[in-house]
């Protein structure tokens, strides 16, 4: 009984101690699931739904040299924070959003990758990315992963401001091809 | 002849002292430990499993912590208090008063200091409210509505007695 009352007592203590473990620790975990921008490959898909975690251990598999983590989040997960989707390396976006987001993507002049059979996107006549989803013959990368809107096509680029790009150590081009080559 | 029941005697100070180190012993053991555990799920994490880590360690943290602040304030603190009042009690000389005893129900708590129980003392139809730590009601539930000798030292009761007991 005494037990109850000392427990019911401090309620206040109880919840707030919950709270603050509760932001204490996913700020610590914060820092342990990630690492800098030059250890890491990031993907932002602007899909319906994806399976981000399966894709991100699936891509992990096969990661380039020199990288530690690649990391594949919804564009949802940046809706508080630009910042986020600015320093992302990958990009998968909707047909409409490709003008949007235009500057931010990265011509292929020079790129050594090998983009396999995917149709390549030209913007004024320069190679910026491929298609990775045809809505017209419901083709699609990676498409058990990644939900794509059968009714749109979807464009694969790369985040102009990347490190990972032929000047850097290539490893968005690498992620980019096994991205390209999952079923 | 009878005698007053002292509710504290000079060996239970170093019981009390003892009870208060065991505590401390507990908080930093259980608080250590928890921490260990967190890190070592920290440690643990990769892609496939952050989630679950990351609840694991929050769960973890979370009773941990509980355990930490319940023992602090119900086990440390209380057993400091009660150390405190215990010398308090025995340095003091009682005074005695005689009447008829009633445990009531009322509860106050001082802050940092000892949870009180209020007695009240009958005699010849004036009535006297005293105080006991709760933690020694126990030991004046068989004198309850009986006519009793009290030792009280700074409005605390330090010993009881029957009737004609002597201090």
């Amino acid at each position: 009984m005494r037990l109850f009352r000392n427990i019911f007592s401090q309620t206040h203590r109880w919840i707030l101690w919950a709270l603050l473990s509760a932001v204490f620790w996913g700020w610590i975990f914060g820092f342990v699931t990630n690492t800098t921008p030059a250890h890491k490959v990031v993907l932002y898909a602007n899909v319906d739904e994806m399976q981000d975690k399966a894709l991100a251990l699936r891509l992990e598999e096969e990661k380039p040299e020199g990288i530690k983590m690649i990391k594949v989040h919804p564009f949802s997960y940046a809706m508080f924070d630009d910042g986020e989707l600015q320093s992302s390396d990958l990009f998968v976006v909707r047909a409409e959003d490709v003008e949007q987001f235009r500057e931010s993507f990265a011509p292929l002049e020079g790129e050594s990758w090998d983009p396999g059979g995917w149709e390549p996107v030209l913007l004024d006549g320069v190679a910026y990315g491929v298609k990775i989803y045809d809505a017209a013959t419901g083709q699609g990368a990676a498409s058990e992963y990644l939900g794509y809107d059968p009714d749109t096509d979807y464009y694969l680029f790369f985040n102009v401001s990347s490190p990972h790009l032929s000047a850097g150590d290539g490893a968005a081009l690498r992620v980019a091809e096994l991205l390209l080559r999952l079923p | 002849m009878e005698t007053i029941q002292k509710l504290y005697s000079p060996e239970d100070l170093p019981r009390l002292e003892k009870k208060i180190k065991r505590e401390r012993v507990l908080i930093w053991a259980v608080a250590g430990l928890t921490l260990a555990v967190c890190i070592v799920l920290c440690c643990l994490t990769d892609t496939a499993n952050a989630e679950e880590m990351e609840l694991a360690a929050i769960v973890c943290s979370t009773v941990g912590g509980w355990i930490v602040i319940y023992r602090r304030l119900f086990g440390l603190l209380e057993g400091r208090y009660e150390l405190q009042h215990a010398r308090y009690l025995l340095e003091e000389t009682p005074a005695v008063l005689r009447g008829q005893l009633r445990v009531t129900k009322e509860r106050l708590r001082i802050k940092n200091s000892i949870r009180i129980r209020i007695l009240l003392l009958e005699d010849g139809g004036e009535t006297r409210r005293l105080k006991v730590n709760e933690t020694r009601v126990k030991a004046l539930r068989p004198w309850d509505g009986k006519r009793v000798t009290v030792a009280l030292a700074g409005g605390y009761v330090a010993g009881i007695g029957g009737e004609h007991a002597a201090v």
